[in-house]
């Protein structure tokens, strides 16, 4: 009889015969250039331990629910529930991955159904092997109120080789009140050795009725992986959590320590634009807001939870920019105004439990104006955030570092020993000067971590633009008006945004100067641009609101006018994250 | 999201964003309690200025500004008679 090895026809004609009940190639024979000598199956089954961990062998029709006869590959499906439960194949056309949907339906009291799939080990008394297992899960549709209905349990089963149970232990559960992307953990209690007679692992993800279900909730198993180690003290997964909503985080089966925690704080709100107008030539003065403070990062390495369950995540908010201010001037009225820009709020401050704080940047205040001619003030830029902890003391070393956040508009670099980057800052608000007749107006870039920004021109009547730039929020053009005795509009651009996940400032908006030439009745509208909101998750602060002045080249040409003038808002600081990474 | 505002008396003193449930905002204002020393929340699901060290008004809902560092400038309020004067 011929054997594998010794005659490479029968090995290349018997290989080639290894095909599921689909007819999908368990092994391949061809050996060409990018292709894998495992199938799907096999090659599932080599990287993450699970023969079909991401459910791309579908069912035959996997457009029908899961069933004995509709059977998905590797994997089995139950329900007790006299079919209320069910489950079917789902693709999601975004991530281009596919899922199995376990719906619960209307059950009631202990209803379940079980997605359950099985992995072979090998193992001995001396090996020590240890399993982790990770699911990845999405929810959708809604809970049907407060209390759970339903919960979901991710278990995992060892059994001999004639079937009898070896170990058993759920490794983590859910509910459909609760939100979640994942459930993982060690397969056996406290992480301890799988039992040496063990040949088999059962992995399965039971949703069991706690009542009867009104809600439309259901869960979705994208993929399942499970991975081996041997040895004392070895885990499998290194797991990452984003937070950006405030949530009081579950701390999952058998993790007991994070090695690291990884926070950016809330920018601060950029400062308003202030407004100035007179019929008074040359005398308006708005000096430019303080952009909003930036936030720093933190990490926190090697934190210990102990027997805690849940740590309650404060993600900060931004703050809110200040409030524009406008000026309305009716037809014959000679009223002025000098109103300075409202200031901007600070972030709110990121928490992780007791373990640390992160307060947020803070709010730019205003510049100063004047309709007199009297110099103003520049508004000064949002305080740093900072961060305080209680457990930087209780650790040797410096387990925490951070940045010194921007201050509005000329942030400067920490000198951490590392991991440290600087928040920051909102870009100032453009300074506004009046300059009757002059052919130009300077408007003003951005604020950076360590810039201000850079001045330059921009022609008379034109409208700024946006000078957004890849990390930075760049300003918005600043923009002035000299039209004769027709309506008058002139708008400053508004600040460019940065880019998300960087540090990354608002860009403040432009100022606009609205002079007016002639003595005709036209209208005067003018609008300065706005402060950019800094990208969520940068720790950036916002921009400043561009000031707006109004006057005429002569009283005479103030008075017949109405006008409509308001200034910029202030740009929002970004909102906090915090990442969390765990041996899972 | 919704931002959650916690108040001490009707000081704004610290705001997150989320959505957290009944329990969850519980759990925040208890250790909030300690951490920060507030007394109650306040929910805000638009995108109104909320502002830390402002204040808040119970019976109107509107949240103010903390009072501003420095006075403003008058606005000057007579004429002077430089109409003609000269181009800058």
């Amino acid at each position: 009889m011929s054997q594998i090895g010794s005659n490479r026809g029968m090995v290349s004609q018997n290989v080639s015969q290894g095909l599921d009940g689909q007819g999908l190639a368990i092994i391949a024979s061809d050996n060409a250039f990018g292709v894998s000598p495992a199938g799907p199956a096999l090659l599932s089954q080599q990287l993450f331990g699970i023969a079909n961990a991401t459910f791309e062998l579908l069912p035959p029709n996997p457009n029908a629910a899961i069933s004995a006869e509709n059977p998905i590959p590797y994997w089995d499906f139950i329900e007790y529930s006299n079919g209320i439960m069910s489950a079917t194949a789902v693709y999601d056309s975004t991530t281009k991955t596919w899922g199995v949907t376990l719906y619960p339906g209307s059950a009631v009291t202990d209803d379940y159904c079980e997605l359950t799939t099985r992995s072979f080990v090998l193992t001995d008394d001396n090996l020590n092997l240890r399993q982790t297992a990770l699911t990845v899960l999405s929810k959708s549709g809604t809970a049907g109120g407060t209390a759970a209905q339903w919960r979901a349990v991710l278990s995992a089963t060892y059994f001999d080789h004639s079937g009898g149970t070896v170990s058993s232990y759920s490794i983590g559960t859910v509910t459909d009140v609760q939100s979640w992307t994942s459930l993982s953990g060690t397969t056996t209690a406290g992480g301890s050795a799988v039992g040496a007679s063990a040949r088999y692992v059962d992995l399965s993800i039971r949703i069991t009725a706690l009542g009867t279900v009104t809600g439309t909730a259901n869960l979705t198993v994208k993929s399942a992986l499970l991975s081996s180690s041997i040895g004392a003290s070895q885990k499998s997964f290194l797991v990452t959590e984003t937070i950006t909503s405030s949530t009081t985080w579950s701390v999952p089966t058998s993790v007991t320590n994070l090695v690291a925690v990884v926070g950016v704080g809330a920018g601060g709100g950029g400062a308003g634009g202030g407004l100035a107008a007179t019929r008074q030539v040359g005398q308006t003065r708005v000096a430019g807001g303080g952009g909003g403070g930036g936030a720093p990062y933190l990490i926190a390495r090697d934190v210990p939870l102990g027997t805690a369950t849940s740590v309650t995540i404060g993600i900060g908010a931004g703050g809110s920019g200040g409030t524009a201010q406008t000026f309305t001037k009716a037809a014959g009225s000679n009223a002025n105004a000098a109103t300075a820009g409202a200031a901007g709020s600070g972030g709110g401050a990121t928490t992780f439990g007791s373990y640390f704080t992160i307060t947020g940047g803070g709010g730019g205040t205003a510049g100063a104006v004047s309709n007199n001619g009297a110099a103003c003030a520049a508004g000064g830029g949002g305080t740093a955030g900072s961060y305080s902890s209680d457990y930087s003391s209780a650790t040797p070393g410096t387990p925490f570092t951070t940045a010194t956040g921007g201050i509005g508009g000329s942030c400067t670099t920490a000198t951490a020993p590392y991991f440290s980057e600087a928040g920051s800052a909102g870009g100032y608000g453009a300074l506004a000067l009046i300059y009757p007749y002059a052919t130009s107006q300077s408007g003003i870039s951005g604020g950076s971590a360590s810039s201000s920004g850079t001045a330059f021109a921009v022609t008379i009547g034109a409208i700024g633009t946006a000078l957004g730039s890849a990390t930075f929020g760049g300003g918005g053009g600043g923009a002035a008006s000299g039209a004769g005795t027709a309506t008058v509009s002139a708008g400053g651009g508004a600040g460019g945004p940065g880019t998300p996940y960087r540090s990354a400032a608002g860009g403040a908006g432009a100022s606009v100067v609205a002079s007016l030439t002639g003595a005709g009745s036209g209208s005067a509208i003018a609008t300065a641009g706005n402060g950019a909101n800094a990208p969520d998750y940068g720790g950036g602060g916002g921009g400043a609101g561009g000031g707006i002045c109004f006057t005429t080249t002569s009283s005479g040409n103030y008075d017949p006018r109405p006008a409509l003038i308001t200034s910029g808002r202030g740009g929002s600081g970004a909102n906090a994250i915090i990442v969390l990474v765990y041996v899972g | 999201m919704k931002r959650y505002v916690f108040l001490t008396g009707l000081t704004v003193t610290q705001v997150i964003v989320g959505e957290l449930s009944s329990d969850q905002l519980n759990i925040f204002v208890h250790d909030y309690r300690r951490i920060f020393g507030i007394d109650s929340s306040v929910i805000v699901e638009d995108d109104r200025p909320v502002w830390i060290g402002g204040s808040y008004d119970a019976t109107s809902g509107e949240f103010s500004p903390p009072p501003s560092p420095e006075p403003e400038p008058e606005p000057i309020v007579e004429e002077t008679t430089n109409d003609d004067a000269p181009i800058i």
